[in-house]
């Protein structure tokens, strides 16, 4: 089934995606600032650019020319480390997320993701796993009491919420019997998007993702009203703003994650042209985007004891019992 | 469909009975009030136990020839039932033990960790392939270790943890590695497969039967394998002791025999002169060093390994009646070692403190039964006459000379000898002396009462010599349970 | 099949390059700063410096826990998983297997919660 693809394409690919994604960043933290000042009656940035969308390249040359300075006993490789280590898996992840049901151009197959992996969804987790050692390793490495707190904070909020989030997605791969994403795709155009039939498992995902990108109500790692900064306090220029982008690249993917496993990927409601398809993902990563700026602005932060006991003592019994009944459901049926 | 393996509940049952205890004691010490929580907890545990004994006596009775259940992972026969029924009866009467444990937190758990532990045995001596029995070793390990660190506020029970914790993942870590070389030499993982796999005399083959036996050797604590023996049984709580020195060894040694003679017909030249090496160095070591010992946990830590040794002479037999003579020796074996720590947990409940020789001093004057029990039991360790201890020597040493070891015997019957002087010895100071002579500071008042470890004090004496009496019903179990071993 | 991996090497490598290159790119571009002043190389404690900061602090056993879980329950999802794709030709089994696999961990769970283990107040 799955067709032979040439190097080049896979390398061509992979370089234009990999762009896409870096200006979705880029552009997502335009959106939110305007769609925050828009809900807060403001206007937002304005100034840089007709309706200031040329922001976010006057901040990445900000950031890039910013005094880089450090505490004297932070520790040199590990300190770079951090942030690298989160950026990178960050980006990684984005790879294995199917956007259309590929192409011949000219002759030329073009598949419909980077890369078509079996295992692509044990993959996100694992390289999401990962990610947290680029929060623990920064804090450690700084050599500052604050950022050591912070990144003690935030890697047992990411361990806490990653259980939920990994057990959310269970009733959708017994649903699908595959761990491929092209593949949970392709058996929610079979029967029907997965939201309707696992919307617990919906729910819970969407939680434990907001968790999971340290995104508000659960945004402790950051709190920047409460608490000194967390793990980046040490972290200034271009290195937090690594930090800054791990974030909401994690954002982009998990948006694109969920719209695969419970919106039915890049299918349309209808019939949908093969050409149309980036633009039915695109336009529902829009709208999850949308949704969690929309629930930063409204919700107020909770506390760090109810932000474990919403993990541990809500969603992980939840996610649990939605697979367990997923699972009989599917056998009876 | 995928090919499901058939799972055979009524093998299952023993492991399950005792599974199931843990899981509900568990929650029962954190569900229930507070002042209930031990009662439920220790009734659970000792329901459990029974249970698995009453079950694995039914296997017993319905198993004629052995079969494997749920895709050839473990075997149904009388070798594997013949040790649930000793484990849990072994277990039960610990219940009894560990009553009045004084202890201030965590009553219940302690119980839920014991049937844990006696699940993970009975489930280890049913396993037929390699990854079962290293699923049932780390099993039961894993709640061992948990139980010797068990008195938080006892410096040398955390030590005893922590030892036992690495050396025993050093055992365990040694036979998996053995496993894996078997595995890379027969690419079979069953027992009976690697048997009929007929690798010969692979190097790769014999080097893992080597790990595996020196990992197996850890669990049965037989020299030079023992390192960890005495420092692990005079720290961990003498009621865990009691556990430890009878079921754990009963268990290991019942699988050492069940992978040697199933898996490795073959190497047979190999393993009986391995175990007869082991055998010796046991019992050499075993016993010179228990001479060296003031503390009382310890002389029974190294008069374990001595026993150790003696078992593996019946195994370095290689024959039926080795197996036959081992599977006997393990009954009053196991309820003299239960006995005997139970006895010492009842001295040290009374002083507070590690109970040393001197500290038996009187203790037959004061409490007869407990007294008259300790006796029995070091006359039982020795060897002598009116306690199944004698009818066990006597097989192993008649196997052993049948299968031609006749220096083993020599030097058994050395040991032996060598043996008595400080078992009496432990005598002498219940008897010949009192507290008063030593100007040791008695324990105050009139002893507590612990009627539950009277009981079973009582019961463990009733064995070791009800085993002398009735040899021939327990001789009777023993062939019929070795014959399904292949020979 | 290991060639599907090619791709992913592929955007691995543009995804170890972005920030690579913009971390090299935050030592090349800003202009030296004249002076590294005493101020600008200590960390940062709202005006009390007490001295260096030790990374053998201890922290509450909350952590510890949390850390301990974290390890059981994942360990969990990784067995469920390849349980979960086969679950339907496994049928009833499958089920079987799952629900005695999740009621032991139910058990622990339980277990932990009644003993205040995920407790952070």
């Amino acid at each position: 089934m799955t067709q032979r693809v040439d190097w080049w394409v896979s390398l061509l690919q992979a370089f234009v995606v990999i762009n896409i994604v870096m200006g979705g960043f880029a552009y997502l933290t335009l959106a939110e600032r305007k769609v925050m000042g828009r809900m807060q009656l403001r206007y937002g940035p304005n100034r840089v650019g007709p309706y200031g969308l040329l922001q976010p390249i006057a901040d990445l040359v900000k950031l890039l020319h910013k005094e880089s300075f450090r505490p004297a006993a932070a520790i040199d490789w590990l300190y770079l480390l951090g942030p690298f280590l989160a950026a990178f898996t960050a980006l990684a992840t984005f790879s294995v997320i199917p956007f259309g049901p590929g192409w011949e151009i000219a002759g030329v197959y073009v598949p419909g993701q980077v890369a078509d992996l079996d295992i692509a969804l044990i993959l996100i987790f694992a390289i999401g796993s990962i990610g947290a050692y680029g929060f623990i390793v920064g804090g450690w490495a700084s050599d500052s009491k604050y950022a050591l707190l912070g990144a003690m904070r935030t890697c047992a909020q990411l361990v806490s919420y990653e259980v939920a989030l990994a057990l959310s997605v269970l009733g959708v791969v017994i649903m699908a019997g595959s761990l491929s994403l092209t593949e949970i795709v392709a058996a929610q155009a079979d029967s029907t998007w997965y939201v309707l039939p696992q919307i617990v498992g919906f729910l819970v995902f969407l939680l434990a993702g907001t968790a999971e990108t340290s995104r508000a109500p659960f945004d402790l790692p950051e709190a920047e009203q409460e608490l000194v900064a967390g793990y980046h306090t040490e972290y200034g220029g271009m290195r937090f703003g690594l930090y800054s982008m791990a974030e909401y690249i994690n954002l982009i993917t998990l948006s694109g994650l969920c719209v695969t496993l419970f919106l039915g990927g890049w299918h349309g409601i209808g019939f949908t042209p093969d050409w149309l398809a980036p633009a039915w993902f695109v336009a529902k990563v829009a709208v999850l985007l949308y949704v969690f700026i929309w629930m930063r602005t409204t919700l107020p932060r909770l506390r760090y004891d109810q932000l474990m006991r919403f993990g541990w003592k809500v969603l992980l019994p939840v996610a649990t019992l939605n697979a367990v009944v997923t699972a009989i459901l599917v056998v009876a049926l | 469909m995928i090919d499901t393996p058939k799972v055979d509940w009524f093998a299952l049952g023993p492991t399950l009975a005792l599974l199931g205890a843990s899981g509900v004691a568990l929650l029962a010490s954190v569900l229930v009030p507070a002042w209930m929580r031990k009662g439920v907890a220790a009734g659970l545990a000792f329901l459990g136990f029974a249970l698995a004994a009453i079950l694995g006596g039914a296997v017993f009775a319905e198993t004629a020839s052995p079969e494997t259940t749920i895709a050839g992972s473990m075997v149904q026969d009388r070798l594997g039932a013949f040790a649930q029924v000793v484990v849990g009866a072994i277990g039960a009467i610990v219940v009894l033990v560990s009553w009045a444990e004084p202890r201030r937190s965590h009553r219940g758990e302690y119980y839920a960790l014991l049937a844990a532990a006696g699940a993970g045995m009975v489930f280890f001596v049913t396993a037929s392939n390699l990854m079962t029995l290293f699923l049932g070793l780390e099993w039961f390990s894993l709640c061992l270790y948990v139980l010797v660190a068990y008195d938080t506020h006892r410096a040398r029970s955390l030590e005893a943890g922590l030892k036992y914790l690495i050396v025993g993942g050093f055992g365990s870590a040694i036979l998996l590695f053995g496993s894996a070389l078997v595995y890379g030499a027969t690419g079979e993982l069953g027992f009976a497969e690697i048997a009929a796999a007929g690798a010969g005399s692979d190097p790769f083959l014999v080097a893992g039967l080597a790990m595996v036996l020196g990992g197996l050797a850890f669990k049965v604590s037989a020299a030079p394998f023992h390192m960890w023996t005495p420092d692990v049984y005079q720290g961990s709580p003498s009621s865990v002791t009691s556990f430890m020195s009878a079921a754990t060894k009963v268990a290991a040694m019942l699988v050492l025999l069940r992978v040697l003679t199933t898996a490795f017909p073959e190497e047979r030249e190999i393993w009986t002169v391995a175990v007869a090496v082991l055998a010796a160095v046991s019992l050499v070591w075993g016993n010179l060093a228990a001479f060296a010992q003031r503390d009382v946990k310890r002389l029974l830590a190294f008069s374990s390994v001595s026993h150790a040794g003696f078992m593996l002479v019946a195994v370095a037999a290689g024959t039926e009646a080795g197996a036959e003579a081992l599977l006997y020796y393990l009954v009053p074996y196991a309820a003299m070692s239960v006995g005997a720590f139970a006895v010492v947990a009842a001295r040290e409940r009374e002083l507070g403190r590690d109970v040393s020789l001197e500290d038996l001093a009187g203790l037959g004057w004061e409490r007869p039964l407990l007294g008259l029990s300790l006796w029995v039991f070091m006359l039982g360790f020795a060897g002598f006459p009116l306690t199944g201890g004698m009818f066990g020597k006597l097989f192993v040493f008649t196997a052993a000379y049948e299968a031609g070891d006749w220096w083993l015997v020599v030097l058994g019957v050395l040991a032996t000898a060598v043996s008595i002087a400080y078992y009496l010895n432990v005598v002498r100071w219940l008897y010949m002396r009192t507290g008063a002579d030593l100007g040791v500071a008695l324990a105050g008042g009139s002893p507590p009462r612990d009627a539950a470890l009277e009981v079973a004090v009582a019961l463990t004496v009733l064995v070791t010599v009800g085993s002398f009496f009735a040899a021939q019903p327990i001789l009777d179990a023993a062939a019929d349970a070795a014959r399904s071993l292949p020979f | 099949m290991l060639s599907n991996w090619l791709p992913f090497l592929f955007y691995a490598l543009f995804a170890a390059a972005i920030p690579a290159s913009m971390i090299a790119l935050s030592f090349l571009l800003p202009k030296r700063p004249v002076a590294r002043t005493r101020q600008k190389l200590l960390p940062f404690e709202s005006g009390v410096s007490e001295g260096p900061p030790d990374r053998e602090r201890r922290f509450t056993i909350s952590f510890y826990l949390t850390a301990i879980l974290f390890i059981l329950f994942d360990i969990e999802v990784v067995f469920l998983y390849p349980l979960a794709v086969r679950l339907e030709e496994l049928g009833w089994f499958g089920v079987g297997e799952l629900a005695v696999f999740i009621g032991i961990l139910a058990v622990a769970f339980v277990y932990v919660w009644r003993k205040g283990a995920l407790r952070w107040s």
